[in-house]
């Protein structure tokens, strides 16, 4: 739907600038915070499908919105354009384009304006032109044929397109300083949501890197990765933890729409969630050497702040389906690799049942609904399970059962579900895309893909 | 789902785990995978859901002040800060005029955008009421802003400013229901108000693949 939009937004020119003087002020900038909205949402789809956006670089010439409090608190028909002339001395131009020595006078300028919901969305809209950048550079289906070494430069460049745009934030909107230190708790809903989508970018950026050691099959030695290679995977699982640690230690409903973002807060969440649950499996990110200062991502905190996130997802599945639906994704997987992993999983609740009518109450961790193993079924589809529900007696959930009755009507259309989900494949696979198979360099890519996660 | 989206990355590592026999047999058993691993078992989303689709009488009809500005309220504090698609100021303005002594007629255009961010605030007050509100005003709200803005004109008209925040919104309240793959809202949309030619020609245009060159 938002595809519709952006085609009808580019045949009105709001992607462009406007050199006419038809409209008036307000109504010029009125459009162009129109444009950006979409632009933002069609990459927030774009991110949460994984599918190439549909506005193409170079797409937009449209100027930036201006970053002062106007329209919003502006008394019907007054003009309240009296910052203009800041802005425009200002000539406020998006990060991802600028050179490193235009930034410093430019951040300068921003941290002098008054703190304002402009201001904030100027900043928003200045991470996703990173992030659609990062998404169009660093995932697209060419990038394999430039091979690893090309991957790498990109994820170095846009690794440092986004600590330019954190030092350059307001200072009412910061919310980590220039050495890694997170601020306490108590931050405003435009501090926790550009927050969210800063580290969401960084996940995003340095997934890549987060893999299985390459292992010889022949001989089964291990092939240690790159130095770059473990800082970014790193770097990958502290964005995660750092996410985590912006939710407060007691899950409460109110918190995330009230303070969040809170349309997307899922799908950080789940980001967030998979990228530690990843780590625990895989266990190929190098943890700081014993000793060092800030040990923070040893195996104990990082199964803390899973735990932390399981609960959170549990507490916002009383009220929505989708968390629901990824709490027991995620419970499911971490239960299956527990004991093998070693994992003391004995303060989350190993079968917690969510009942049809939504509970008011949140779940305090450790308390367990007491159910039989047999009453929950955390795969839509696996219908024969349905079966197996018949002879649950006490805590009886309803909305489970429908939802087995459903899949086993439904089990034959579960290609249509895949359908729905426009899914290539089980395994989406690159390689066929790739046309020079005698690259020495592409072999490596090849070898890792196949152990890729 | 391509490969920068998490629901791939948990498909894969569901997958992998399982190729690598990592799971153990100790694991309780409804934890196991039951030889499903495809990106359908892992989508946490809502895509396959049927959206409702109430009849709608009347489209023009407006809802109770009370309950109007108590929606409106929270659509411009808890969404319009991060997208700011509506001209607050000047969309409050004709709002008042609306319910005043001498109302106006709003266009069509109009008024969906308006059941539009009805729509999205009735779904906010569900998630955060945790339920205890009923969602028959939300699909209301969202099936006379869907009937609004699509007529039978759809294909003739040229676009205007008031078509793309409508459309803006709706795509805002898809993702907000978690139902982020309705690529065929548009056949949806359509059916019983424009020919099967009409659906075609737009169900093309929504193609998402458009790179923009």
């Amino acid at each position: 739907m938002i595809g519709i939009a952006a085609r009808s937004g580019i045949a009105l020119g709001l992607n462009l600038r406007r050199t006419s003087k038809k409209h008036d002020s307000e109504s010029n900038e009125t459009r162009k915070r129109l444009w950006w909205s979409i632009f933002h949402l069609e990459h927030l789809l774009s991110v949460m499908t994984g599918r190439v956006s549909c506005l193409g670089d170079g797409s937009c010439s449209a100027p930036p919105p201006l970053p002062t409090g106007i329209l919003e608190y502006g008394v019907p028909g007054v003009s309240q354009f009296g910052h203009e002339p800041l802005a425009q001395a200002c000539d406020i131009q998006w990060t991802i384009y600028q050179r490193h020595e235009q930034i410093g006078a430019q951040q300068a300028c921003l941290k002098s304006v008054a703190l304002s919901p402009s201001l904030y969305f100027f900043y928003l809209v200045d991470l996703s032109l990173i992030m659609h950048a990062i998404t169009n550079r660093v995932y697209s289906t060419d990038v394999f044929q430039d091979g690893w070494a090309q991957i790498k430069s990109r994820i170095g460049l846009y690794s440092e397109k986004m600590d330019q745009w954190l030092s350059g934030l307001h200072a009412s909107l910061a919310f980590e300083d220039i050495h890694g230190n997170k601020f306490p708790r108590g931050k405003s809903c435009y501090q926790v949501s550009l927050a969210l989508h800063y580290y969401s970018a960084r996940i995003v950026l340095n997934r890549p890197c987060l893999t299985r050691p390459q292992i010889d099959s022949k001989s089964g030695i291990r092939f240690p990765h790159s130095q770059f290679h473990n800082n970014a995977a790193l770097a990958c699982l502290c964005a995660s933890l750092a996410l985590i640690n912006i939710l407060p230690d007691q899950t409460e409903t109110g918190w995330v729409y009230n303070t969040t973002s809170w349309w997307s807060f899922l799908h950080f969440l789940m980001q967030a969630t998979i990228i530690m649950l990843i780590h625990m499996s895989v266990g190929s990110v190098p943890t700081r050497a014993e000793g060092a200062v800030g040990s923070s991502e040893s195996p104990e905190i990082v199964l803390a702040a899973t735990k932390k996130a399981l609960h959170w997802l549990h507490c916002l599945g009383g009220s929505d389906e989708a968390a629901r639906r990824a709490f027991h994704i995620c419970n499911n997987y971490l239960h299956r690799i527990a004991p093998s992993k070693g994992l003391d999983l004995g303060d989350i609740s190993s079968n917690i049942g969510l009942s049809q009518t939504f509970s008011t109450v949140d779940y305090p961790p450790g308390e367990t609904r007491s159910s039989t193993p047999r009453q929950q079924n955390q795969s839509s589809s696996a219908p024969q399970h349905a079966q197996s529900t018949a002879s649950r007696d006490f805590d009886y959930n309803e909305r489970d059962d429908m939802l087995f009755q459903e899949s086993e009507v439904t089990q034959t259309s579960l290609g249509s579900i895949q359908s729905s989900s426009a899914v290539l494949d089980t395994d989406i696979d690159m390689s066929e895309t790739i046309s020079y198979p005698t690259n020495a360099t592409l072999d490596d890519i090849l070898f890792l893909l196949e152990s890729n996660i | 789902m391509g490969k920068n989206s998490e629901v791939t990355w948990m498909q894969r590592l569901e997958s992998d785990t399982t190729r690598q026999g990592e799971d153990s047999l100790e694991s309780p058993s409804q934890y196991l995978l039951r030889g499903d691993d495809s990106i359908a078992s892992t989508n946490y989303r809502l895509d396959h859901d049927h959206l409702s689709n109430p009849e709608v009488r009347n489209a023009f009809v407006l809802p109770p002040k009370a309950l109007a500005d108590q929606l409106f309220q929270i659509y411009f504090d808890k969404v319009h800060y991060s997208m700011p698609i509506i001209r607050q100021n000047l969309f409050m303005e004709q709002y008042n005029r609306l319910f005043s002594e001498s109302p106006i007629n709003p266009g069509r255009k109009w008024l969906a955008i308006f059941n539009m961010a009805l729509a999205i605030s009735s779904r906010f007050c569900r998630y955060y009421k945790q339920g205890a509100q009923g969602d028959a005003d939300e699909h209301m709200f969202f099936a006379r802003a869907k009937s609004l803005s699509i007529s039978e004109n759809v294909l003739y008209d040229h676009e205007d400013l008031q078509q793309v925040q409508a459309e803006t919104l709706m795509g805002f309240y898809f993702l907000a229901v978690s139902q982020i793959n309705r690529y065929e809202f548009s056949k949806v949309a359509c059916k019983g108000t424009v020919s099967a030619h009409v659906v075609s020609c737009i169900a093309f245009s929504n193609k998402p693949t458009y790179h923009g060159k």
